[in-house]
């Protein structure tokens, strides 16, 4: 097995998959600033919901410092599709991007983090031995042939993307109900002809089974050659159609760029008509650096072994994941559940009893309310920044109480948050369970 | 290289994808989308109707106004005047929902020019003291804390018993209040201007996305999605400012009687329920609107339809349980008052998380991608 990892490969998939992604990560960069998200997302709001531990990241700046950040994304982006000092590129990039990523919880997209894997993978495995205009200085050529094990990380990457995106839509709203995918598509209904066939809840449940399968086999049939060309046709009709019907942005591309890693590693050369000698690439070299590729290996473990352990950290909680979103963020529940709902907070002075009724809607933009109503570490993070802003005003710190009415995937809306739980005493940074989430109910 | 049967046979997909495309192209009817259909009647039947009333009722005060003044030591004109202010006053409220578009468009700001709340008292005084030119010519161009229907209502109700006599003192009373209602009626004539056919036509963007270019929703589900999120916006403002303030929700429990709407004409509860009347149109529709009822999904959920029936009706029946005027009320029975507030929150919940969520209408705002 560790032979077969370590056995060099052609560089030339790997190589083009770095070249679309670049591509497809500085059309996002361009298509972020030319949205207006710069404004809305991170320099409009007044307050930024954030991530434990990265609390202290925050935007570089006004309007122009944001935007200078895109334009580093960008450009390292493009430095990473042109191949010019590959690794260095997807280095900054990952930097970059990652930073953006952080400094607003509300805008959280499991394709972003998505990207952020991806390009520290990328500045691990060199990709810049073909296709790439300044390729990095090499003394020792053998050392830094691509091997079947930099193809593996990817493929197992994405392979455990895929597996925990149809493992999680195995649940009955998704399967039996159909939902969230039957509410959603009411949107579609006025597509001529087939909208009115869409918002069936029968085409919603076949649409559900067919997602769920689809995630569960992809990367399996993209593997066989035999297979090869019908699932990556099925594969570009899936996500093509995701696209088009839901507000996804850049990620069905990334989704498509990254199968290409499933096909033979010369598959470009071969687009070209160009033959790669299979046979100079396939044996072990002589000068064979065994410390080096045990590391290589280890790596390869530890990086996958992580990825499959922190989607199931929802098991150690108690209560069903897409109620509470305990464990649900990087965990590739990707476009699962629908959830609406009204939220107010009350805050109380724990001297003489006087109360404060705050609305949250005033206070932060529509994005960021949307998000919270429905997220418990949110509604918990602003409960926290409410008592701040009293302890500013008023000197002492307040009980602040949530009233938090949600409706999960079309189910009547109901009490989310204990409401006689200070939410001000609660711990912020924590990872133990909240026991102030109170347990889903359903219909009786 | 696959073989060249199996090549063909991988079109499939695209081929359905391709069909379902091109279908795209046709156009749709409303028996395939109900959205377009309940949003047009409603925009016509509902919508138009309820501005041009607001415009023939703004007309009517201006012109009661004028004959007050005509003689205003005449109570009974008075009396007619304050009715005139009454009803323009409910059918400008009933329209307070469509809070967007026309309302809050600059320059116009239709919204707030015609109901800036509570009246600041200071800059009406500052005007009746004032000798500059009044008309509503000149009040066209003044702030909102100048004009609108709220400085109509101090002029008519805020010296209490003692009106007609504020008005034979102070000739000038007479001159605002004439200058007020003629700018009320140009602003309502505006504002309806704005939403029709003829004019601005905010009417078609609003019920007609797809035929309007570079209009301010980009389909019928963002259009759909605006009417009824209001509703649920224009709860919470009942509750944020028209209840929860003057009980003292921002100032820790202490109660602002003076900050009710409609604080001197005592109609806070009135303006409510104008509010809740076309909450209720839009939900349940009548002979010349289509309600969000009608939706086939709702139609699909019987108990929802009869819980906001059963929630409207409690918010109602708490409403009509406190003794007007509010700004009383805050201070001698401010639990009938929170019991009003609490049931309006259960109709808001309903709303914002129950219809919003069947219907998929979660505010959609171009600020973000999903997933």
């Amino acid at each position: 097995m560790a032979r077969a990892l370590e056995a060099p490969a052609p560089p030339h998939a790997l190589a083009a998959f770095r070249v679309m992604f670049g591509l497809i990560m500085a059309v996002a960069a361009a298509r972020y600033v030319m949205m207006g998200w710069v404004d809305t997302i991170l320099v409009a709001p007044t307050y930024h919901f954030t991530y434990a531990n990265f609390r202290w990241v925050e935007p570089l700046g006004g309007h122009l410092g944001v935007t200078l950040h895109l334009g580093v994304i960008g450009a390292s982006a493009l430095a990473l599709a042109l191949g010019v000092r590959a690794r260095l590129a997807a280095g900054i990039f990952f930097v970059a991007f990652t930073w953006l990523e952080l400094i607003e919880k509300a805008a959280y997209l499991n394709h972003y983090y998505l990207v952020s894997l991806l390009a520290v993978l990328l500045m691990v495995v060199r990709t810049d031995q073909v296709f790439a205009l300044l390729p990095e200085r090499s003394s020792n050529d053998t050392q830094n042939r691509t091997r079947w094990r930099d193809y593996w990380l990817f493929r197992g990457q994405m392979i455990l993307v895929y597996g925990f995106a149809s493992f999680a839509k195995i649940n009955g709203d998704w399967l039996l109900r159909g939902e969230p995918l039957h509410t959603w598509l009411q949107a579609h209904q006025g597509i001529p002809v087939i909208g009115s066939w869409l918002v069936l809840p029968e085409v919603a449940i076949a649409m559900s089974w067919g997602g769920m399968l689809f995630d569960g086999t992809v990367w399996l049939f993209l593997l066989y050659p035999r297979t090869r060309p019908w699932a990556f046709a099925v594969a570009l009709f899936f996500h093509l159609t995701v696209w088009a019907l839901f507000p996804i942005g850049m990620f069905s591309f990334v989704m498509l760029a990254s199968l290409t890693l499933f096909f033979a590693p010369d598959w470009p050369a071969k687009l070209t008509g160009k033959h790669v000698d299979i046979a100079s690439v396939s044996s072990v070299e002589a000068s064979y650096d065994r410390f080096r590729h045990k590391l290589g290996n280890l790596f390869l473990v530890c990086w996958l072994g992580a990825q499959a352990l922190i989607p199931l950290r929802f098991l150690a909680y108690p209560g069903w994941v897409n109620w509470t979103e305990e464990g649900f963020r990087f965990s590739w529940r990707v476009m699962l559940i629908e959830k609406t709902g009204r939220l107010e907070y009350t805050l109380v002075n724990p001297a003489d009893g006087r109360r404060w009724r705050i609305y949250p809607r005033h206070h932060l933009t529509p994005l960021q309310h949307k998000m919270l109503v429905t997220q418990p570490d949110m509604i918990l993070e602003f409960a926290h920044e409410l008592a701040r802003q009293h302890r500013e005003q008023h000197g002492y710190t307040p009980e602040v109480y949530a009233e938090s009415f949600v409706s999960l995937d079309g189910r009547p809306a109901q009490r989310m948050i204990d409401p006689q739980v200070d939410l001000a005493s609660e711990p912020l940074d924590t990872f133990a369970h909240r026991a102030w989430i109170l347990p889903l109910k359903e219909r009786e | 290289m696959p073989e060249p049967k199996r090549t063909r046979l991988a079109l499939l997909p695209w081929l359905i994808l391709l069909i379902g495309l091109a279908s795209c192209l046709r156009e749709t009817s409303p028996e395939e989308d109900p959205r377009e259909d309940i949003l047009k009647s409603q925009g016509e039947g509902a919508i138009l109707p309820g501005y041009e009333r607001f415009t023939s009722e703004s007309e009517a005060l201006a012109a009661a106004s004028n004959a007050f003044c005509d003689s205003p030591e005449d109570e009974a004109l008075l009396l007619s005047t304050r009715d005139a202010w009454e009803k323009a006053r409910y059918a400008y409220k009933r329209m307070e929902i469509f809070a967007f578009g026309p309302h809050v468009a600059y320059p116009e700001r239709f919204g707030p020019n015609i109901d800036f709340w509570p009246a600041r008292e200071s800059t009406i005084e500052e005007t009746l003291l004032s000798e500059d030119n009044l008309d509503a010519a000149s009040l066209g161009t003044s702030g909102a804390s100048r004009r609108g229907l709220p400085v109509i209502e101090y002029l008519l109700w805020s010296a209490g018993d003692d009106t007609l006599a504020a008005f034979a003192e102070n000739p000038r009373r007479c001159t605002y209040l004439v200058a007020a209602s003629g700018d009320l009626a140009n602003l309502a004539r505006g504002f309806e201007d704005a939403w029709s056919r003829e004019g601005g036509n905010f009417l078609d963007e609003l019920v007609a996305p797809a035929s309007v270019e570079d209009g301010m929703y980009m389909n019928t589900q963002e259009a759909m999605s605006e009417v009824v999120n209001r509703m649920g916006f224009t709860l919470e403002n009942i509750r944020r400012d028209k209840l929860g303030r003057p009980l003292g929700d921002e100032t820790g429990g202490e109660p602002q009687p003076h900050k009710v709407e409609s604080y001197w004409s005592g109609h806070s509860i009135e303006d409510i329920e104008a509010n809740l009347e076309m909450i209720e149109l839009l939900f349940h529709g009548d002979e010349s609107a289509r309600g969000l009822a009608s939706h086939p999904r709702l139609q699909g959920r019987p108990d929802l339809v009869a819980a906001f029936d059963e929630k409207l009706a409690a918010a109602r029946g708490a409403l009509d349980a406190i003794d007007a005027p509010l700004s009383k009320a805050v201070l001698e029975e401010p639990d009938r008052v929170r019991s009003a507030h609490e049931a309006l929150g259960e109709l808001q919940t309903l709303i914002q998380a129950d219809v919003v969520g069947l219907l998929s209408l979660t505010p959609s705002f171009n600020d973000s991608d999903g997933d």
